[in-house]
């Protein structure tokens, strides 16, 4: 008998073999989403409709669409190409963490370009930085932005592990719910947050953090948030690799 | 007056018996149990699909894992590529010890599986198109070929073939990555009469060209296996009943069991196995070693699911 030890590099190469794998048997999911991506923009750019909440659906139930509609038959394609449980997991959640990022971006750029009505607040606004003016998003779009982000990848951390073993109807229902549920929770943390360094910079009596802290507090809630899920996400695929 | 032990090799049989003892194992499970989860969900709990069952695959030989419908066939092909992990025993393959870990199989192992694994609208040019990406060792030019034997167009979608054309199609590809050890289930489910006959001379050409070579196949086809199987496991509701070189178990088990001289047979020295035979024997209607003489590996696989079935508890 050899004793078979897994090394660094060739594990490396397992999830580079799940993950040139992965992109392949998802093509179908890829175009779907690429089309849908690429309408939503195109009419977004021509000023027609802004439709980025599909993309941000889409993404929402990215975990879901990625699974398998057979796991036994998916675990054991898997194993014939000598491909480890560990590396098909980190390479389905790294594959679903792309796939979510781009459509989140999709939606970001559909908000940013798409048409506006009069009443809506402005997504781009004049920012001075040393001595010149330029139009940039606004503070109110990056944190309507990250705010989903957060949303979308935290509710991916709550369906993940059973998404690899499922993409039944209850399961995409499972993912809907969980965003709306993560919406209002990193909205409630964000906001928690911003509030404390709002209060704390007026404890200490600092005006110049004072002028800017709910700029600081959003930026930090976001850092927080995304920083958070990213490394939890992480953490997680290689206990569901586990499990 | 002494006497000298006869030389063991002196006889051919008994020397086909040492030298298997000899062969390294392609494949070994030993008290192999194994539960399948719930496809959906993880709180349900799993559900048992072997027990106990143990069998050696040597290498250069072909081995199968006969048994009834539901004995664990698939389940233990399954376990050894490592897409169902043991809840106890010890399983190796390749000289890779599998364990627990949900490590995959080994490389040089070629799996042909019951059904078509590959999404139903791919075609052979995504097979290779696959396995370029992946990084893979494949003959390309070989596995067409093969398709072509086969009748199977390379534009063809997987979806389009019959269930003996996937079966075909499933070997090909196996046999493209030139595998050290070929994994077959049910191989033979779905061939014709003519397909089959050819798959057993391809296996042992297989062999024959290089007999670093193995195959171990799961199958409840019986018909004329003596003709290519060299070692066997009988499976029965997730346990093995009987296992061993062929040569060995039909004298052992069928030889044996002829009467001898002033005794019926049923009286001379056996052990428990061949006592089961025997009441397996009467279940069934045969004569004592009247029809087991002529008797072939089928006959003795037979008998045995008969024997492991009287003696379960009602």
């Amino acid at each position: 008998m050899t004793a078979h030890v897994e090394s660094r590099p060739a594990a490396h190469a397992d999830t580079r073999r799940a993950l040139r794998l992965e992109l392949t048997l998802q093509r179908p999911l890829l175009w779907g989403c690429g089309v849908v991506a690429l309408v939503v923009l195109l009419l977004a750019l021509g000023q027609v409709v802004r439709l980025g909440f599909l993309p941000l659906l889409l993404a929402v139930m990215a975990p879901i669409g990625a699974g398998p509609r057979d796991a036994h038959r998916e675990a054991l394609l898997r194993g014939g190409l000598g491909i480890s449980r560990a590396a098909h997991v980190v390479a389905r959640t790294r594959f679903v963490l792309g796939l979510q990022l781009a459509l989140l971006a999709v939606a970001s750029l559909t908000i940013l370009w798409g048409p506006r009505t009069s009443e809506e607040s402005a997504v781009v606004g004049p920012w001075n930085a040393a001595g010149a003016t330029v139009m940039l998003p606004t503070a109110g779009f990056w944190s309507d932005a990250l705010m989903f982000c957060s949303a979308v990848l935290w509710s991916h951390l709550w369906v993940g592990r059973d998404a690899l073993r499922s993409s039944s109807t209850l399961m995409w229902a499972r993912a809907l719910v969980s965003f709306l549920g993560m919406w209002v929770v990193t909205g409630v943390v964000a906001g928690a947050l911003t509030m404390a360094l709002v209060l704390g910079s007026q404890w200490i009596g600092a005006d110049v953090l004072f002028e800017h802290s709910m700029t600081i507090g959003q930026i930090l809630s976001w850092a927080v948030m995304l920083g958070g899920v990213l490394i939890a996400l992480h953490r997680r695929s290689r206990v569901w690799a586990a499990a | 007056m002494s006497t000298t032990p006869p030389d063991p090799l002196e006889d051919p049989g008994r020397r086909e018996i040492l030298e298997d003892s000899e062969v390294p194992a392609a494949v070994r499970v030993e008290n192999l149990a194994v539960d399948i989860p719930h496809p959906r969900n993880r709180y349900r709990a799993p559900t048992p699909a072997l027990s106990d069952v143990s069998l050696t695959a040597p290498q250069g030989r072909i081995t199968a894992v006969v048994g009834t419908n539901g004995a664990g066939k698939s389940t233990t092909a399954h376990t050894l590529t490592g897409a169902l992990r043991p809840k106890a025993g010890r399983v190796e393959v390749l000289g890779v010890e599998m364990g627990a870990s949900g490590r995959p199989c080994p490389p040089g192992v070629g799996l042909v599986p019951d059904q078509p694994l590959l999404p139903d609208e791919w075609t052979a040019q995504d097979v290779i198109r696959l396995r370029a990406r992946m990084g893979d060792e494949f003959d390309a030019d070989g596995f067409l070929r093969m398709l072509r034997g086969s009748g199977i167009r390379r534009r063809a979608m997987l979806r389009s073939l019959s269930a003996g054309q996937a079966t075909l199609f499933s070997l090909a590809h196996a046999l493209a990555t030139d595998p050290r050890l070929l994994l077959l289930d049910e191989p033979f489910a779905r061939l014709d009469p003519l397909a089959r006959s050819e798959l057993v001379d391809r296996f042992r050409d297989r062999l024959a060209e290089d007999d670093s070579r193995s195959i171990l196949l799961m199958t409840h086809d019986l018909e004329g296996m003596e003709r290519y199987v060299d070692q066997v496991a009988v499976l029965h509701r997730g346990r093995t009943i009987l296992e061993g070189a062929v040569d060995a178990l039909l004298e052992e088990h069928l030889v044996a069991a002829a009467p001898t001289h002033g005794t019926s047979g049923r009286e001379s020295e056996a052990g428990g196995a061949r006592e089961s035979l025997i009441r397996a024997e009467d279940a069934v209607g045969l004569a004592a070693g009247t029809a087991l003489r002529e008797a072939g590996l089928g006959d003795l696989v037979r008998l045995s699911l008969s024997a492991a079935r009287t003696e379960e508890p009602r």
